[in-house]
């Protein structure tokens, strides 16, 4: 099957600092990336730039193909058509996502009406269908409410109807559940898991959080200071991380099976945007890092299908801490 | 470990909704509403519940710094809420606390020194030099450097503010810390640092933690005891092993089932229907049952009183056995 | 978004940053120019003025301008350049003290309506009744009541706009006091006067010093107003407004009389008004909040 979305090299520059740099991945139709990073990874910026949301003075540079297309070349008014068509977007907070002055009904059948061309009573009978579809309870009342009446997981399923109200194929979600209670995020990740089986729509799934990914995604990306340190299967990414990284990003989170009497910490911060290190970027924290680290960025090294890392430790050179 | 520094019993706080001009008045949010907790000398007693359950309200009643509606707090046997002003403000200099968020718990306008300084200025302990000296050691304890004293917070990344935080909790040698979901603001890798740090602290000066947090995770590393709100009243307490491996409470052991754990077995996910109900506007009986799978007409009619199970183990459902 | 993304964890040093933002505004710096020259002659009247402004000289009575009077004299042939540098003194300094007291008055009105909820019923209510009057109204009677003095005439117009300083303060202090560092101050023991001068105070004060070019600007208008009709300071020193009513009478036979302090006024207003539409960009909390 060729991929549904196919990134290469992609870059989203604010003046000399890139906040994403030299991306590349790609997502199959009915697959679920995470891209998972720590603040100012770069990984919401990700998502931005893939929608062409990047606001000025952001410049994008690259080459991103969804279904064909070239996004990034596309006239202003053909990816409108496909943002919130064929591609769709939730975010993190929805409660500043939905407009506090219509109801959620009003705000569906207004995306209904700008791509399928649904009006009056047909779209208002596929707004309560879209709301049934997220498991919203009685939904042909909860049609005619405003935002402030609904709690967060409710309002949260609202942007994932309206997300479907145009059968996306892609589905990007930056940090979907991060403000929703554990329950309500259960709740969530099974509905979205739901959804991805019956419409067989592919996932990018932004997220901080490797629980959520190791619940939900089936292959993902780590992101840190900008650019992708590795890709892997999920399951395999945390049997066996292969960059440094994601080694002691895993060993530094509270499990809740065994017990550890003292949590791998990384040390030091990620860097900004406008203080990168030279070599590798995650270097100046890494416990394996010697002299070569800091000589030149590391590229992306295959290691096997479907993975890679970004480490000099997979090119032969010997590293131990 | 010795006796209990903190005793709770009969904690009550109802907030009242501002009454509107010619409107009727709110009905009363029943925040906390009757709950015992003891924190043990020297260790964690771990607080988690969902937004809204009143763990954070609870701290704040805990430290006196909003007044409670009935019930008692004994710190080291002394009840704060028959405390004169003046004796409160004795009391304050052993029990302290640590906020979540590193950017609104320090004012922005003081340096690192000033905010370090405070607490010795507030209580006249020592003079000028002696404080200087004070807060290069505060800055040591918490891993940041002498030459930060001069900086302003905002030049601090998040983890380093939770460390002045931190500093700042620590600065009177207390024998309690209230830390309101201190880590949650954090990134994974940095999160694993401060809790790192607290753990060292609580060892090296035999602190006692009060622990809230959302993030079961966390709390489980941190806590020797563990106690599960909801809707203002504790469903469960025990000790973190037996809560962990063998909840009783329905609430508790849906609320577990709910976090994934990175990379391990996905477990049988215990799925809620609903969401918290309203505080102002509780169920009948037991708080949970509009979301228990195993409620019945006795749940609505009782509310279930918190009962020993075990050694240390007390559970409020009807339906445990 | 892309504010969090690029400053990110290190957030770029602010402080300094407002400085040099305020000095690239070009409001600011307008405004800080004209209303610095005003300053300036103010400060050097003594120098400045070709003429002393009380000396009458009946031999050129309403003398129109000329290269020795250059913008004319009046009726007792006192020059009108001269008057208008020493009135922009007397100007200045009924702002000053406008601005300073109303300042003062508005912190600790507005602090403690804000902090202590008891206080805020009774302080707000007297606020607001003062409030219900044209401030002009207010400080025109109230001087009228006092006798025609400077002090009467920034003390009317201290009541007239403290009202305004206590309102900012007080919602500012409403916000202020709902922060951490302020529940982190108390958890330490700390007092409400050191709560309030150490924490809140601090951080509640920087919609007021906008407010307070507009203040300076609304007192220099208003002292006009009430020398114009009277119940300024009294004759012979020389106020803006002063000057203009010495020209009521005479507004079509020697226009310059009025004209040139009416020009100096609107040129000191108009320096004010800029400098705090500028800081208000600068300072605009909500920028601040974005710059977090």
């Amino acid at each position: 099957m060729s991929a549904l979305l196919e990134v290469e090299g992609l870059t989203v520059r604010f003046g000399p600092f890139a906040v994403v740099e030299d991306l590349a991945f790609s997502v199959a139709p009915g697959e679920v990336l995470a891209v998972v990073g720590e603040s100012g990874s770069g990984k919401s910026m990700t998502a931005l730039a893939l929608m062409r949301l990047i606001p000025p003075p952001g410049k994008v540079t690259g080459r991103v193909t969804f279904d064909g297309q070239d996004l990034l070349s596309l006239p202003e008014r053909q990816m409108r058509a496909i943002r919130g068509g064929s591609m769709a977007m939730v975010f993190q907070e929805p409660m500043t996502s939905l407009n506090p002055v219509f109801t959620v009904g009003s705000q569906i059948a207004e995306a209904l009406s700008w791509h399928r061309g649904l009006s009056g009573s047909a779209a208002k009978a596929e707004a309560v269908r879209l709301l049934s579809l997220v498991e919203i309870p009685n939904p042909a009342a909860r049609v005619s409410e405003y935002p402030h009446q609904l709690s967060g997981g409710m309002r949260q399923r609202v942007m994932i109807a309206m997300a479907l109200a145009c059968n996306p194929r892609l589905l990007i979600a930056d940090e979907p559940t991060t403000a929703l209670d554990a329950t309500v995020q259960a709740q969530i990740l099974d509905l979205l898991r739901r959804l991805r089986a019956e419409l067989g729509m592919a996932v990018i799934l932004i997220t901080h959080d490797l629980g959520v990914v190791s619940d939900f995604a089936d292959r993902v990306a780590v992101m840190y200071a900008a650019r992708v340190v590795e890709t892997a299967p999920a399951a395999m990414l945390f049997a066996d991380p292969a960059h440094p990284y994601t080694e002691g990003l895993l060993a530094s989170l509270p499990r809740m099976g065994g017990d550890i009497e003292r949590l791998h910490a990384i040390p030091g911060q990620v860097p900004p945007p406008f203080a990168l290190p030279r070599g590798c970027r995650f270097a100046p924290r890494c416990e394996y890092a010697k002299a070569p680290c800091e000589q030149a960025l590391p590229p992306l090294i295959p290691l096997g299908p479907a993975r890679a890392a970004a480490c000099i430790r997979h090119t032969g050179y010997e590293l131990v801490p | 470990m010795s006796g209990t520094i903190l005793e709770i019993r009969g904690l009550v706080k109802h907030f009242r909704a501002r009454a509107r001009f010619l409107g009727p008045e709110g009905r009363p949010v029943r925040a906390v509403d009757g709950i015992d907790l003891d924190v043990p000398a020297g260790g964690t007693l771990g607080l988690v519940g969902e937004s809204g359950c009143g763990k954070s309200t609870t701290g704040r009643l805990a430290l006196r710094l909003i007044e409670a509606d009935a019930g008692t707090i004994r710190f080291e046997g002394e009840d704060i809420r028959e405390a004169s002003p003046a004796r409160l403000r004795a009391l304050r200099r052993r029990m302290q606390i640590v906020f979540q968020d590193p950017f609104a718990s320090l004012d922005p306008r003081m340096t690192v020194a000033e905010i370090l300084a405070e607490p010795f200025v507030v209580h006249r302990i020592g003079d000028a030099p002696e404080r200087a000296k004070a807060v290069r050691r505060l800055l040591d304890q918490v891993g940041l450097a002498a030459h930060h004293a001069g900086r302003h917070p905002h030049e601090f990344s998040g983890g380093q503010r939770q460390r002045i935080g931190i500093a700042r909790a620590l600065a009177l040698d207390p024998a309690l810390i209230v830390a309101d979901e201190a880590v949650s603001a954090l990134d994974v890798s940095i999160q694993a640092q401060i809790l790192n740090l607290m753990r060292d602290i609580q060892r090296a000066r035999g602190l006692a933690f009060l622990f809230i947090s959302h993030n079961l995770a966390v709390v489980r590393h941190m806590a020797d005891r563990v106690a599960v709100m909801y809707l203002g009243k504790v469903v469960e307490e025990a000790p973190r092993q037996v809560l962990f491996d063998a909840p009783l409470h329905p609430y508790t052991r849906a609320l577990l089932s709910a976090v994934p754990d990175p990379g391990g077995e996905r477990r049988e996910r215990i799925v809620l229907t609903g969401e918290i109900p309203r505080p102002d506007d509780p169920p009948s009986g037991c708080r949970f049952r509009t979301r228990c799978p195993l409620a019945d007409a006795h749940c609505a009619a009782e509310e279930p009183p918190l009962r020993p199970r075990a050694e240390g183990h007390r559970v409020a459902c009807h339906k445990v056995p | 978004m892309a504010a969090e993304a690029v400053a990110g964890e290190a957030a770029a040093p602010r402080r300094a940053g407002v400085v040099v933002r305020a000095l690239g505004h070009r409001g600011v710096l307008i405004g800080l120019a004209l209303f610095g020259a005003v300053v300036l002659i103010a400060l050097f009247a003594d120098w400045i003025a070709p003429h002393d402004p009380v000396r009458n000289n009946f031999r050129y009575r309403l003398g129109a301008p000329n290269d020795i009077h250059w913008l004319g004299t009046d009726r007792f042939g006192r020059d009108i350049l001269s008057r208008i540098i020493h009135g922009t003194r007397v100007s200045l300094r009924i702002g000053l003290m406008v601005v300073v007291t109303t300042g003062v008055l508005g912190a600790l009105l507005g602090a403690m309506a804000g902090y202590f909820r008891a206080l805020d019923g009774p302080i707000m209510r007297v606020m607001d009744g003062l409030m219900a009057f044209p401030g002009i109204l207010l400080a025109v009677s109230l001087a009228a009541a006092l006798g025609p003095s400077e002090t009467n005439a920034a003390i009317a117009l201290t009541v007239a706009y403290t009202p305004r300083t206590a309102r900012i303060v007080r919602a500012s202090v409403l916000v202020v006091r709902e922060m951490e560092y302020v529940e982190a101050a108390r958890a330490l023991g700390a007092g409400h006067a050191h709560i309030l001068f150490r924490h809140i105070l601090p951080n509640s004060l920087t919609p007021l010093v906008v407010q307070s070019t507009y203040i300076f600007a609304l007192s220099i208008l208003a002292e006009a107003v009430l020398s114009f009709i009277g119940v300024g300071p009294p004759p012979p020193t020389p106020s803006l407004g002063s000057v203009i009513a010495d020209g009521r009478d005479y507004m079509l036979e020697a226009p310059w009389i009025s004209l040139f302090p009416g020009l100096a006024i609107a040129v000191t207003v108009l320096g004010l008004n800029l400098l705090g539409d500028g800081l208000r960009d600068v300072l605009d909390p909500r920028m601040k909040v974005e710059m977090r």
